[in-house]
C-alpha cells in the first residue's frame, strides 16, 4: 500500500502535432490538496483526463493509490469535470442518488449525507425539484454534491472554482480544507493562482505543457529568491508607480500594485521616491505572490495600461 | 453488472416517465386504428354528385342506360350519386349519329376540362352485338382514378344491354340471367370459427409486425437522443468517471430496450383481452415467445446503431444524417411486408426472413402465417440475428468508447471503420 494517492511519472501526451503534456511528473501524497497551476491551455485538463482514463498518455504513466486507474478504483474517487451537467429532467435528489450508487453507495449512506450537505449548501428545498430548475450556482453546488457525497477518498476537481461568486467560493475553499481534515485527499485544478496559493499544500505550475515550478507554495516562492513590494498610493497625480529605482515589473492598478524588484533593490528607495508622489497607505516588501511568479515564469508580463 | 443494472434502471425510468411515452402507449394503437377506420368512415361519407352527359349512336339504349345511371344511391340510401344529363343525337342512322357525336366532343372535352361534367359516355352498337374489331362505347373523363364511376357505368350498360338482348328475343331470359350472375362462394380461415375471428387471424402476423416495427423505430431513437442529451450535458464524463463505457452503453441499451417491452406488453395486452372478450383467441404462447425473442434481436441489432450514432453526434441535426440510412432500411424492409403476406413462404419471403435487418420483421410475418415456417428456418434466422447482434455490439461498443467522449465535428465514415477495427 503506497501513500500517495496519484502519481504521475513523465507523462507525455500528444494530440496530432501538438504536445499538450510533456513530461509531466507529480506525486500526491495522501492527505493532502495538490494544486494543478496554469494558464488556459496549459495541459491541466488533458491532465486530468489522462488520470481519469479519458485517454491514455503517450509516454509515462498515471497511477492512482499505487495502480493504473481501473473499474475497482473508480469508486474511491470524485470527480467533477472542467465541463459539468446534470440530467436535466431528473429530480436533484434522485439524481444524488443515481450518481453515489454508481460509485457503489446505497441509499442508507448516501440519504443522510444528501440531506446534510444540502442543507449545508442553501440547496434544501431544491433537492426535491428538477435539475433543470436551477440557477447556474445552484446547479455547480449539486455537481459538487455529487462528486463528493459518496464520500471518495480521492477528490479531483478540474477548475472548481470558475463561474462561482465569491461567497461560493470561499464556502467551497471551507469544505476542501474540512474534506482533507477528513482525510481526503484533493487534487485540483485552477488558473487563478490566488485560490493555489492559500489552499495547497502542494502544487505544480504547467505552462505549455511543461511543469515549471513544483513543491509547496513556500518553497516555490522562496525558490524564486527574488522580493516583491505590495503598495498603496493614493492621491497620485500622475503614475505613481512609473520610472522606480529597482522596479522591474508592475501589475496592479495605479492605487495599488505588486512590483517585481530587481535583486538588488533597495526597498527605502522606493519607498522614498513613491513618498514624492502621494499618499502612502501600504508598503510590504515580502516574497512576491504566485501569481508574480508565474508572469515572470511564463514570461509575458505585460506592460501597465497607463492610467 | 449492478452499475450497467442502475444505469438502464435510471435510463428506463427517464423514458417511461415523459410525456412521450405514455403518448406513444396510447396514441399508437390509435393511430393504428384511425388508419383502418378513417377510409372506411369516408367510404361511407356520400361523395359529391358527379354530372354524366350519355350520347347515344345506337338509339335505343340512351334512356334506359341514363336511368340506370340517375338512379344510382349512396349507401345511406339517400344521396342520388349522379346527375345525368342526355344529350341527343340527330340522325337517322348510327353512322350519322356517329358523326353528330363526333362533332359535339370538342365542346364535351372543354366542360369536363372547366368542371361542369364529370365526364361523359358514348354507347356503340358494340354493346348489343359484342363483336370483336368493333369501337366500343367509350368513357371519357379527367379523373381516372375514381374508379367506381366507372366500374358504376360499365355495369349499368352492361345490365340495360343483356335486358334489351332478352327483350329483343336473342337471349334466353333464364339463360341470361344464369350467366350474368356470379355462383356464390364464401371464404374464410380454417384457424377461424368465427368471421371476426377470420378477420383477426389475417391480421394478425401483420399487427405483430406493425408493432414491433413502431415499438424499435420509436423506442431506439430514444437511444439517440439521450446519448446525445447526455453528451451536451457533460454528464458523460461524471458518469464514465464511475462505469466503463461498456456498461454505459451496455446499461443504456437494456434500459430502452425494457421500455419498448413495456410498450409493447400494454399493447399487446391490451388488444389480446379485447379479443378474449370477443371469444377469440388467435396468438398461441409460442408464437408471443417468439416475437419477444424477435424483439430482443431485433432491438438490440437496431439500438447498437442507434447508441453508436448518438455517440459520435453532438446535436440532434448531426445525428439525422447518419440516422437517414438506417431508417431507410428499416423502412424499405417494411415496404416488403404485403408480399410476403401473400406468399410466406415464397423465395422472397425466405430470404428476407435471414437477413438480419428484415429478418426480425419477415420472420415474425411468417411464424403468423400458414403454413408457419419449418423450425429450422426460424432457427437459422434466430442464429444468423444473432450473431449478428454480437458483431455489430462489439463495433457499437468500440465506437461508443471513442465517440462519447469526442466532441467537434463527427468523425468520417472512413474514421469509424478504424475506430470499429481498433480493439484497442
Amino acid at each position: 500500500m503506497t501513500d500517495l494517492a496519484v502519481q504521475f511519472e513523465h507523462v507525455v501526451k500528444r494530440f496530432g502535432g501538438f504536445t499538450a503534456v510533456d513530461g509531466l511528473d507529480l506525486a500526491v501524497p495522501r492527505g493532502t490538496i495538490f494544486g494543478l497551476l496554469g494558464p488556459n491551455g496549459a495541459g491541466k485538463t488533458s491532465s486530468i483526463r489522462m488520470l481519469m482514463n479519458v485517454f491514455a498518455p503517450d509516454e509515462g504513466r498515471v497511477l492512482v493509490f499505487g495502480e493504473a486507474m481501473s473499474e475497482a478504483v473508480k469508486p474511491r474517487i470524485g470527480y467533477l469535470p472542467e465541463e459539468r451537467g446534470l440530467y436535466k429532467k431528473m429530480r436533484v435528489r434522485e439524481m444524488l442518488r443515481f450518481f453515489g450508487a454508481i460509485k457503489g453507495r446505497d441509499r442508507a449512506f448516501l440519504d443522510p449525507r444528501i440531506q446534510r450537505w444540502g442543507e449545508r449548501m442553501g440547496l434544501g428545498g431544491w433537492l426535491d425539484r428538477r435539475a433543470e430548475e436551477l440557477s447556474k450556482g445552484m446547479a455547480q453546488k449539486v455537481q459538487f454534491l455529487a462528486t463528493v457525497c459518496h464520500e471518495p477518498e480521492l477528490v479531483i476537481l478540474d477548475e472548481p472554482f470558475s463561474g462561482l461568486d465569491p461567497v461560493n467560493r470561499d464556502f467551497l475553499r471551507d469544505v476542501v480544507l474540512e474534506l482533507r481534515k477528513g482525510g481526503t485527499t484533493i487534487l485540483f485544478s485552477t488558473h487563478v493562482m490566488e485560490q493555489a496559493e492559500s489552499l495547497c499544500d502542494q502544487i505544480v505550475l504547467l505552462y505549455r505543457g511543461k511543469p515549471r515550478l513544483a513543491g509547496t507554495v513556500e518553497e516555490v516562492r522562496r525558490r524564486e529568491g527574488r522580493e516583491a513590494a505590495f503598495v498603496r498610493v493614493d492621491g497620485a497625480t500622475g503614475d505613481p508607480f512609473a520610472d522606480l529605482p529597482g522596479v522591474v515589473g508592475v501589475s496592479g492598478t495605479p492605487y495599488e500594485a505588486e512590483l517585481a524588484l530587481a535583486p538588488d533593490a533597495d526597498g527605502n528607495a522606493i519607498l522614498a521616491a513613491l513618498l514624492g508622489r502621494g499618499r502612502v497607505r501600504r508598503f510590504e516588501v515580502r516574497t512576491p505572490s504566485l501569481h508574480e511568479i508565474f508572469k515572470r515564469v511564463a514570461g509575458d508580463i505585460a506592460p501597465r495600461e497607463p492610467a | 453488472m449492478k452499475r450497467l443494472l442502475l444505469i438502464a434502471l435510471r435510463e428506463y425510468l427517464e423514458n417511461v416517465r415523459t410525456k412521450a411515452f405514455l403518448v406513444a402507449v396510447f396514441m399508437t394503437p390509435l393511430l393504428m386504428a384511425a388508419s383502418f377506420v378513417v377510409p372506411a368512415l369516408l367510404e361511407q361519407k356520400p361523395p359529391e354528385q358527379r354530372a354524366i352527359a350519355v350520347l347515344d349512336t345506337t338509339g335505343v339504349l340512351g334512356a334506359e342506360v341514363g336511368a340506370r345511371i340517375a338512379a344510382r344511391k349512396a349507401p345511406d340510401e339517400r344521396t342520388v350519386l349522379y346527375a345525368v344529363e342526355s344529350v341527343p343525337l340527330a340522325g337517322a342512322d348510327v353512322a350519322a349519329r356517329e358523326a353528330d357525336q363526333a362533332g359535339r366532343r370538342a365542346d364535351l372535352d372543354r366542360r369536363v376540362l372547366d368542371g361542369k361534367l364529370f365526364g361523359y359516355l358514348v354507347l356503340r352498337p358494340s354493346a348489343l352485338d359484342r363483336k370483336a374489331g368493333q369501337p366500343p362505347s367509350e368513357y371519357r373523363t379527367g379523373n381516372l382514378f375514381d374508379q367506381k364511376v366507372f366500374a358504376d357505368l360499365s355495369t349499368d350498360l352492361r345490365d340495360v344491354a343483356n335486358a334489351r338482348l332478352v327483350t329483343v328475343g336473342s337471349v334466353d331470359p333464364e339463360v341470361a340471367r344464369v350467366l350474368t350472375g356470379r355462383p356464390p362462394l364464401s371464404q374464410g380461415d380454417v384457424r377461424a370459427t368465427s368471421k371476426e375471428a377470420g378477420i383477426a387471424q389475417t391480421a394478425m402476423p401483420f399487427v405483430f409486425v406493425l408493432l414491433l416495427f413502431l415499438t424499435i423505430v420509436t423506442v431506439s431513437q430514444a437511444l439517440v437522443t439521450n446519448t446525445i442529451e447526455e453528451k451536451s450535458n457533460r454528464v458523460i464524463e461524471v458518469l464514465l468517471s464511475s462505469v466503463s463505457p461498456f456498461q454505459l452503453m451496455a446499461g443504456k441499451i437494456v434500459g430502452t430496450c425494457a421500455v419498448g417491452l413495456t410498450l409493447m406488453s400494454i399493447w399487446a395486452a391490451a388488444g389480446l383481452s379485447g379479443l378474449a372478450m370477443k371469444g377469440i383467441s388467435v396468438v398461441s404462447g409460442a408464437q408471443l415467445g417468439l416475437c419477444l425473442v424477435f424483439y430482443l434481436l431485433g432491438f438490440l441489432f437496431f439500438a447498437s446503431f442507434m447508441v453508436a450514432i448518438g455517440s459520435v453526434c453532438n446535436t440532434l441535426k448531426e445525428a439525422q444524417n447518419l440516422l437517414a440510412p438506417v431508417m431507410a432500411v428499416l423502412t424499405l424492409s417494411f415496404m416488403f411486408v404485403f408480399a410476403v403476406m401473400k406468399e410466406p413462404n415464397g423465395t422472397l419471403a425466405r430470404v428476407l426472413s435471414l437477413v438480419p435487418l428484415s429478418s426480425p420483421f419477415m420472420m415474425m410475418l411468417r411464424i403468423g402465417s400458414t403454413p408457419p415456417p419449418p423450425p429450422w428456418e426460424v432457427a437459422a434466422s434466430v442464429g444468423i440475428l444473432a450473431l449478428s447482434v454480437a458483431l455489430v455490439m462489439r463495433a457499437a461498443a468500440r465506437v461508443f468508447r471513442v465517440g462519447v467522449l469526442m466532441y467537434g465535428k463527427p468523425p468520417t465514415l472512413r474514421e469509424l471503420l478504424r475506430w470499429m477495427r481498433s480493439g484497442a
